[in-house]
């Protein structure tokens, strides 16, 4: 028993290290995204933007106008009328809080975060990986940067929109199912939201965004030569993602919310 | 004064199964060199280009050992080859122009002119498809004619060839070789065709050294 936490301890220590070591060679090669410095760099870094910040928009919109729904179906169900002010506060402090960021990162993880790591072990496995170092072009800035910088970006844009997405839900709700007032459900959301709120929920979607693309991509990077170890990287990307931002959601609770209190 | 040689090896030990490789390789000079199997002749293009080391031996590309320089140096070096090999292949996520352009425009450039001279390129080396195909659309010519644009939009001055003709028909493998023969030779640059089929080696029409049979140039 202890020899396998050792183990787990010692394997989870190096593959932080492996992670860490390929966030800071991936964030080093940074200038080559200035426009005019590698034009097929910058061409990648907006597909990757594309791809994982705007057409993920189709699902993480109507997922956000269901939480949003909900939760204010829920706290109005439980206190009922009279307390919208109330309301309005549990579902900003909900939402903006903790559901956001992390329903945001589970939705990427599961969509571009699986992308990631089984195109780049295709990749690897075709040997384009190779080929692409072959001739003269450095892997970690090609592939790595902005698949990294373009889901780190694209997670935190999409943070936002799934919180302005579940307001707004909570909103249509309250006013037609609820007829509260929409000022009055306004005033509940401008005195729960704070600056340190928002700046938290946008903090965290950052690093989520960092580290999940940070992980598929190490995941599809090291496939070896064997077509079986694509959807081993995919699913053990997506696994390990997960872990890291309910993790990472955790720590970062305890910092602000916790802590930061006392 | 002598000229230097593109590609010096002294020695090179690359594969277990085939005699270490002596050559000294010249602007415009052209040689086949015939390995053992796929796998040797991948080996010998990575020692080459200094993706792997050697085993033993010297190897020197363009005067410079790839190992002893910088990333940055090693890659900048490595932008002065043309590679045409399978194992070598195209990105599969862009097209073919995409492909063509990748090496060619990475250090910036002007796009229009390059991709004008990309589609020219493909038109000298007899690619007739669409360049906005990817290459799991592409037929096996097709992909070593796009292989061999991207080796010559570089400009390069050492060609590397690894197993050109193989799975190819007599017509298309005599349509490759006519392409090579009309655009590859009037870049001037020296070229290598490393083979490990003992039948494709002759049709080049260069030297061929045997490294199973121990010969050397």
């Amino acid at each position: 028993m202890l020899t396998a936490i050792g183990r787990w301890c010692i394997n989870l220590t190096l593959e932080t290290r492996t992670l860490l070591h390929l966030i800071v060679r991936s964030l080093s090669c940074l200038p080559a995204l200035l426009p005019g410095r590698r034009p097929p760099v910058l061409r990648v870094f907006l597909k990757q933007i594309y791809f994982s910040g705007f057409e993920s928009l189709r699902i993480i919109l109507p997922v956000s106008l269901a939480i949003g729904t909900a939760i204010i179906a829920q706290v109005m169900g439980l206190m009922g009328t009279g307390n919208e002010t109330l309301a309005a506060k549990v579902l900003v402090w909900a939402v903006v809080r903790e559901l956001g960021p992390l329903l945001t990162a589970t939705i990427v993880i599961a969509r571009s975060g699986a992308a990631i790591a089984t195109e780049l072990g295709s990749m690897r496995l075709n040997g384009e990986i190779d080929a692409i170092d072959a001739i003269g072009i450095p892997p970690d800035e090609y592939l790595l940067l902005p698949r990294l910088a373009g889901m780190t970006l694209a997670m935190a844009a999409l943070t936002i929109y799934f919180e302005a997405g579940a307001v707004l839900g909570g909103i249509l709700v309250a006013s037609y199912g609820w007829h509260i007032p929409v000022e009055q459900f306004f005033q509940g959301i401008y005195a729960a939201l704070t600056l340190k709120d928002l700046t938290v929920s946008l903090g965290k979607s950052l690093l989520f965004g960092l580290f999940v693309s940070a992980i598929c991509s190490q995941k599809g990077f090291h496939v070896s030569r064997n077509v079986t170890m694509i959807p081993r990287a995919a699913s053990g990307g997506v696994m390990l993602s997960l872990f890291t931002v309910f993790a990472l959601d955790g720590v970062a609770a305890l910092l602000v919310h916790g802590l930061g209190s006392n | 004064m002598a000229m230097p040689a593109q590609l010096y090896c002294n020695n090179l030990s690359f594969s277990e199964i085939c005699a270490p490789l002596n050559l000294d390789l010249i602007t415009g000079e052209r040689l086949a060199v015939l390995v053992a199997d796929e796998e040797s002749a991948l080996e010998l293009l990575q020692t080459l280009v200094g993706l792997r080391p050697p085993r033993s031996g010297e190897r020197l590309l363009f005067t410079e050992t790839p190992e002893s320089l910088a990333p940055t140096a090693r890659r900048a070096l490595r932008r002065r080859l043309g590679i045409v090999a399978d194992k070598v292949g195209l990105v599969s996520n862009l097209t073919v122009l995409e492909n063509l352009l990748l090496p060619a425009t990475y250090p910036g450039g002007n796009l229009q002119q390059l991709q004008a001279a990309a589609l020219t390129t493909l038109q000298k080396v007899g690619f007739d498809a669409d360049a906005d195909l990817r290459p799991g659309e592409l037929r096996q010519l097709q992909k070593r004619q796009v292989l061999l644009a991207r080796a010559l939009l570089g400009a390069p001055e050492l060609l590397l060839y690894v197993d050109l003709l193989t799975g190819l028909s007599a017509r298309e493998r005599a349509a490759l070789l006519n392409a090579i023969a009309a655009v590859g030779e009037s870049s001037g640059a020296a070229s290598l065709f490393i083979c490990s089929d003992p039948a494709q080696a002759g049709r080049f029409g260069v030297d061929v050294c045997d490294l199973l049979k121990g010969e050397n140039p």
